[in-house]
């Protein structure tokens, strides 16, 4: 016999995976494996290309080129994520994890640094 | 009174009170987010995915918003992802950050398919981790604490002849005051399925709109900063979804 618990969670479960069939267990620990992991490695490849001394040392156009291809590729990463959470649901979500993860290591690393708002120190009143 | 922006040592390293606040606080609104969503019987296969929505969409409209209130010349900072996760970087607008988590939360309920708001949970919550965050903008002295004063109760700042307005604590106090009326109002049954944190939220920007006058953020135009002008837009947006969902609101109530 179900447990109330896993009666009340079930409808949830079933959203989650959006797509037309339930998916199995092993099939979400899949996808979310797929958008934590895919999130890390691909991020990873772009962040070491922009601070690389190769394309550092490739001049300015090229430079400027990746400079001003890290806010469109922030905003694709962003509609990525909003379209997938309505179709690979468990793939947004572990794309979601990694970055709560990254925002967590940054907020306990933050403990260390004088860190406020974009606002210089002291702001004379005026 | 002068700034204490290093709490504490760890070793040599320093604790710095206004990073230490923010994760506290954090952390307190999350733990009380908790204590609602088992009190609500709210699903952790709920719960996970619309907190973790919440908390990226809160840290990304904080950054965000910082292009709308400080200028343009933080585009590098703020349109750079990586700059998300520099910890030397401060987090950004609390009134950004409302709305991002709004919209991460909202995208994570449909996502996940549900047709009724659990999210009045996230009300009280928000009020504790900000009214708790504030107590680190207020020790690290953030933007000058606030305008010249000459009320008994400024605060003296390092290197003026002058008080001004400690307008974080102005801040802290409306929070925990708005944290015990969103505790009041939780189970009244105007306040579900969404309304109480769309009242905590109006609320905030209500209380936000006044405050600023008293704080240094940069005016954008008609005397108003930008968080005047975010906060009066979502005061607006609550008040008109309010009015027009009157009807519906009163439909959805159980018979008495």
């Amino acid at each position: 016999m179900a447990q109330p618990s896993e009666v009340e969670n079930k409808p949830a479960e079933e959203a989650i995976s959006k797509p037309k069939r339930q998916l199995t267990r092993n099939e979400k620990i899949r996808d979310f494996l797929f958008g934590f992991v895919g999130w890390w490695v691909i991020n990873a490849l772009v962040w070491f290309a922009v601070m690389s001394d190769y394309v550092n040392s490739m001049g300015e156009n090229v430079l400027l080129i990746f400079l001003l291809g890290i806010p469109v590729f922030y905003l694709a990463q962003l509609i990525t994520l909003i379209i997938l959470a309505s179709r690979r649901g468990w793939i947004a979500l572990g794309i979601v994890s990694a970055m709560a993860l990254n925002l967590v290591i940054t907020l306990i690393l933050g403990l260390t640094f004088n860190a406020t708002c974009f606002i210089p120190f002291f702001v004379p009143a005026s | 009174m002068s700034p204490v922006p290093i709490l504490f040592y760890v070793g040599s390293v320093p604790v710095y009170s206004h990073g230490f606040f923010l994760l506290f606080g954090l952390l307190a609104g999350l733990g009380w987010l908790v204590i609602e969503a088992r009190r609500r019987r709210w699903s952790k296969e709920e719960v996970i995915p619309i907190t973790l929505a919440a908390f990226v969409g809160g840290m990304i409209g904080a950054r965000f918003s910082i292009l709308f209130f400080n200028g343009f010349e933080y585009a590098p900072l703020v349109l750079n992802m990586y700059a998300l996760f520099d910890p030397r970087i401060g987090p950004g607008s609390i009134i950004g950050g409302v709305v991002g988590a709004y919209l991460g939360g909202y995208i994570a309920s449909k996502a996940i398919g549900k047709d009724q708001c659990s999210c009045d949970a996230f009300a009280p919550a928000m009020a504790l981790a900000t009214a708790i965050g504030r107590v680190g903008c207020f020790l690290s002295f953030e933007d000058g604490l606030g305008k010249p004063t000459t009320l008994p109760w400024g605060v003296p700042l390092p290197g003026s002849d002058y008080l001004v307005h400690p307008a974080p604590l102005y801040d802290m106090a409306f929070n925990l005051a708005w944290f015990c009326i969103l505790l009041l109002l939780r189970d009244h049954k105007w306040m579900q399925n969404g309304n109480l944190l769309k009242v905590g939220i109006g609320g905030y920007a209500f209380f936000r709109f006044f405050v600023e006058f008293v704080r240094n953020n940069r005016v954008l135009a008609l005397g108003l900063t930008g968080q005047q002008m975010a906060s009066a837009a979502l005061f607006v947006a609550v008040v008109v979804y309010f009015v027009a969902n009157r009807r519906k609101q009163t439909s959805l109530l159980p018979a008495m």
